[in-house]
């Protein structure tokens, strides 16, 4: 991410600027798209609702890029609102789902066996009814370190937890995971 | 490539299990979704008035108006704003000191004020009642006195100068009443002591003593 966080200065520089603004919010988003979408879909899990997080996320963005602080890298700033978002579509899905019916399985994992090629008996699609089944806090965890690869240090600021906590994390959602995988 | 390794390492240390499945995307997105949306977006955040600050929502609107915003009108003393903080530091060294009450003097005032007032209100209390009481006693009294009248009235002249023909003179009855029961009283005779002194006093005294006409014998 280093060469990364040089161009991602020059990008603010030309968002501050009217004349190149849409042009540099243009490159952001092409920049960093695929990654904000695959991380909010893999909690959400539909296309839809990932869809509709991520133009929330954007909308934040646009909105508050002109007063970033550069203390923080773009890209740990990026995934922190598309987290925060994420986690607030989550919330106000359960309070709907506990409202209209007496589901004890979470709508998240409902939705993800009426995925299209859902097969139950699959180990990559057993994998993903493991992290669902996970708390929230590893679910994030597992995510970031597994599908993202990223840093402690970076997700330490993106969670706004301690390295040590996050590893401890990280270690007992393995751990959860290989007990479903081996128990379905 | 290098932390990739280790994340993978760092895996299989912890569960060779979860590490050995592979790492396919099973999730499908709509073709041209990701080429798409930076278009998308961006007509959104046009199209719904978003605007990241007020000077770019105003150049948007009116950029006739973002151009005036900045001739000002206005005209200001010469070094206005450089005069300011020293007349402001004048202004308050002139300003009369404020003296400040303390709490203890506050406590004083506020309980001898209670103080007063209290007594103002016992004795309103106890002058209403005696009031009260005089006006309620003065009244019945009246009532009293004017039920007396009515019944007089009602009493014929002639019943009342009958009774009064019959009854002995205030001073003379009452006062040997008075004394024959006090002696009496005082004495505490016996009948055998009573006879004993009766032979002391000649016949004749009591011949005259029973004829006095201003006695009840019969009594």
């Amino acid at each position: 991410m280093g060469n990364s966080h040089s161009d991602d200065i020059l990008l603010l520089q030309e968002f501050r600027n009217p004349a190149t603004k849409e042009k540099a919010f243009t490159a952001i988003l092409k920049k960093y798209q695929e990654k904000l979408y695959w991380h909010i879909r893999r909690l959400v899990v539909q296309h839809e609702d990932a869809n509709d997080v991520l133009q929330n996320v954007c909308i934040k963005v646009w909105n508050g890029l002109e007063n970033f602080r550069e203390d923080s890298q773009l890209y740990t700033w990026l995934y922190r609102i598309a987290t925060n978002e994420s986690l607030t579509y989550l919330e106000q899905l359960k309070r709907k789902s506990s409202v209209s019916i007496d589901n004890e399985e979470s709508p998240v994992a409902a939705k993800l066996q009426a995925e299209k090629d859902f097969d139950a008996n699959k180990a990559e699609w057993k994998l993903q009814m493991a992290i669902q089944q996970l708390p929230e806090k590893q679910r994030l965890v597992f995510n970031l370190r597994y599908y993202d690869e990223m840093p402690y240090e970076e997700m330490s600021k993106v969670l706004d937890t301690s390295e040590g906590a996050l590893k401890a994390s990280y270690h007992h959602a393995v751990k959860k995971i290989e007990d479903f995988i081996l128990n379905h | 490539m290098k932390q990739a390794l280790d994340i993978v390492a760092e895996l299989k240390e912890i569960s060779a299990l979860v590490a050995g499945i592979e790492k396919n995307n099973l999730f499908s997105v709509p073709e041209g979704y990701f080429s798409e949306f930076p278009e998308k977006i961006l007509k959104h955040i046009y199209n719904n008035g978003i605007y990241s600050s007020a000077k770019e929502e105003i150049e948007i609107l009116s950029p006739f108006l973002a151009s005036l915003k900045h001739n000002q009108p206005f005209s200001l003393p010469d070094n206005y704003f450089d005069n300011l903080k020293s007349q402001i530091s004048t202004e308050e060294e002139t300003l009369t000191p404020v003296r400040s009450i303390s709490s203890k003097s506050k406590w004083i005032k506020y309980a001898v004020a209670a103080a007063i007032t209290g007594f103002i209100g016992i004795s309103a209390i106890f002058f209403i009642n005696n009031n009260f009481t005089k006006n309620h006693s003065g009244v019945a009294a009246a009532q009293n006195n004017k039920h007396t009248d009515d019944d007089f009235n009602k009493i014929s002249d002639d019943a009342l100068e009958g009774y009064l023909s019959g009854m002995p003179e205030k001073s003379a009855s009452i006062d040997s009443v008075e004394t024959t029961f006090y002696d009496v009283a005082v004495l505490d005779l016996d009948d055998k002591r009573l006879s004993n002194i009766l032979h002391e006093i000649p016949d004749e005294d009591l011949i005259v003593y029973a004829q006095d006409p201003s006695l009840d014998i019969s009594l």
